[in-house]
């Protein structure tokens, strides 16, 4: 019997699996989104996406620089560090390698010596050793059940009596875990079945739901148990173990086997069974995994059209937002204009004062003019008296190219007649 | 309220370094609330490395300016600098022109009054 499933062997895929979750959020990082908001699918995945490139960035911003950030962000290589897609990828490969070769022995081992997970040495008689092979046979129908839709209530029932009658000093001898009656280890799966299965409103409104729902129901009222709960749970079990059933058998398309959902549900219920030291059984994980894929579907379905209100509600949101940053920048601008108009005002005044004292000048370079007896001087003085009244003009004028060339010559002029 | 911060008299380089360190903040931040998208952030950061060796402060506040025109981003931060460094570029040449004039350089005051234009 091939036991490698047990330790190590399966040790190195359940670490992959481990960190599935975070590298397959990691891997959908392909998605960006357009302004307008058309693509409804774009949007549902925005948030998560977006949030984890901001982290992204940021971490590559605080450990190698900004400049590195912005490298990062302008590159559009994101979600480098994970390997997600590896990770996934590699999990799928060695757990299907696992179920391939290995499924042969699993099977023989759970079919034929279903205690094989059971600690043995806690059985210590024949009779024990019975009525752990008859626990390991309500796991079995558990199992069964779960995975199948099968009813397994009847073997059940009957293992639970044989359970019961477990000696005391055997039961004493069990391990925590293990003590108690039957319907104690029962009861965690049990309890797990009464959790809330959602079906999609598509899925309830199926007419193939609808018939295994009412049988389900029949089935129920038959034992005077009618827990509407139970009812759901059991259809929905039933519905989608049927619909994977039937997918295995017509062969898993390459579209299912390669989505990386799919791929993350094999990794769940691998690791949940590892972890649960359940059997490994090739058809019943990959049955489960593609039930719980096919759920994911259908819900996500669901939402994608359902939250149109939220989605609506999410654009009114963001464009109030964006109105008030709209109306915060217009204030901002005003501001800027009024700083601006200040400012002209006072290169105004600026420019009118210094207008001023170009008058000034030009009356006290005309009494020099005027007071200088040498004729040649005289002229000198007349001369650059006429530029800068000519340049006082031009420059009231706004002349601005004379007025730069006069100022210039009539600086020089000033500077030799100086 | 704008922030007391200084800009003339701050090294370009160093500067352009503040601008940037704001401007991802602003990015991640407008990331994390959905307000930009994975491509613009993108679009924006590769604009921006093209600019971000400039010439001088002028250049810069001008290429920046032009960015701030097509990303919020660009614009919260353009925002933030800008009037700060005009309104001081504004002061400086004021004080420039006056030392001018007190000397009685008219001409280079009027030059410079009538060459500088301040808000570019």
């Amino acid at each position: 019997m091939d036991k490698s499933f047990e330790t190590g062997a399966l040790s190195a895929p359940q670490t992959a699996l481990q960190s599935e979750p975070a590298t397959l959020e990691a891997s959908s990082e392909g998605f960006t989104i357009e302004a307008g908001f058309s693509d409804r699918e774009m949007i549902s995945s925005v948030p998560q996406n977006h949030s984890l490139v901001a982290d992204e960035i940021l971490s590559v911003a605080q450990k190698d620089g900004i400049e590195a950030g912005f490298q990062r962000l302008a590159s559009g290589e994101f979600g480098q560090k994970h390997t997600a897609q590896g990770d996934a990828n590699a999990a799928f490969d060695v757990g299907k390698a696992m179920t391939q070769e290995s499924a042969h022995q699993v099977e023989k081992a759970v079919y034929e010596e279903m205690n094989v997970l059971q600690p043995k040495p806690f059985f210590k008689s024949a009779e024990a050793k019975k009525t752990g092979s008859a626990r390991s046979v309500v796991q079995k129908d558990v199992l069964e059940a779960t995975y199948t839709g099968k009813n397994a209530d009847t073997k059940t029932a009957q293992v639970k009596d044989q359970g019961n009658s477990l000696p005391n000093e055997e039961q004493k001898t069990l391990p925590e875990n293990l003590a108690g009656s039957d319907k104690d280890n029962i009861d965690p799966k049990t309890q797990e079945a009464k959790k809330p299965f959602p079906v999609s409103e598509n899925v309830s409104a199926d007419p193939e739901y609808k018939k295994i729902w009412a049988e389900e129901y029949n089935k129920a009222r038959q034992k005077g148990d009618i827990n509407t709960e139970d009812i759901n749970h059991r259809a929905a079990k039933e519905y989608y173990g049927k619909w994977a059933k039937k997918v295995i058998r017509e062969g898993l398309p390459d579209e299912i086997k390669n989505d990386p959902l799919f791929k993350q549900k094999l990794g769940e219920v691998l690791s949940e069974r590892l972890e649960n030291e359940k059997p490994i059984n090739n058809n019943l994980v990959v049955q489960e995994a593609l039930a719980k894929y096919k759920q994911e579907k259908d819900t996500a379905a669901e939402k994608l059209s359902e939250p149109k209100k939220e989605k609506e509600e999410l654009i009114d949101k963001r464009l109030k937002g964006l109105d008030e940053k709209v109306s915060s920048l217009n204030k901002n601008g005003q501001q800027t204009e009024e700083e601006l108009r200040r400012t002209k005002e006072e290169l105004e005044k600026t420019q009118k004062m210094l207008l001023e004292l170009a008058l000034i000048t030009a009356n006290m370079v005309q009494n020099k003019a005027d007071k200088e007896e040498d004729e040649q001087k005289k002229q000198g003085w007349i001369a650059i008296l006429f530029k800068l009244t000519a340049m006082i003009i031009s420059a009231s004028f706004g002349v601005e190219k004379e007025t730069k060339e006069s100022a210039r010559k009539t600086e020089q002029r000033l500077e030799i007649a100086s | 309220m704008i922030q007391k911060i200084t800009v003339l008299n701050k090294d370009t380089k160093q500067l352009v370094r503040e601008i940037e360190r704001d401007l991802l903040f602003h990015i991640i931040l407008n990331m994390r609330h959905l307000r930009i998208s994975q491509k613009s952030a993108q679009n924006l950061a590769q604009e921006f490395l093209k600019i971000v060796k400039p010439e001088n402060k002028v250049e810069f506040f001008k290429n920046l300016k032009n960015l701030s025109q097509k990303y919020l981003e660009a614009q919260e931060v353009y925002l933030k600098y800008a009037p700060v460094y005009y309104e001081e570029r504004k002061q400086y040449m004021l004080r420039v022109i006056y030392d001018y004039v007190k000397t009685g350089n008219i001409n280079k005051a009027l030059i410079l009054a009538k060459e500088e234009n301040i808000y570019g």
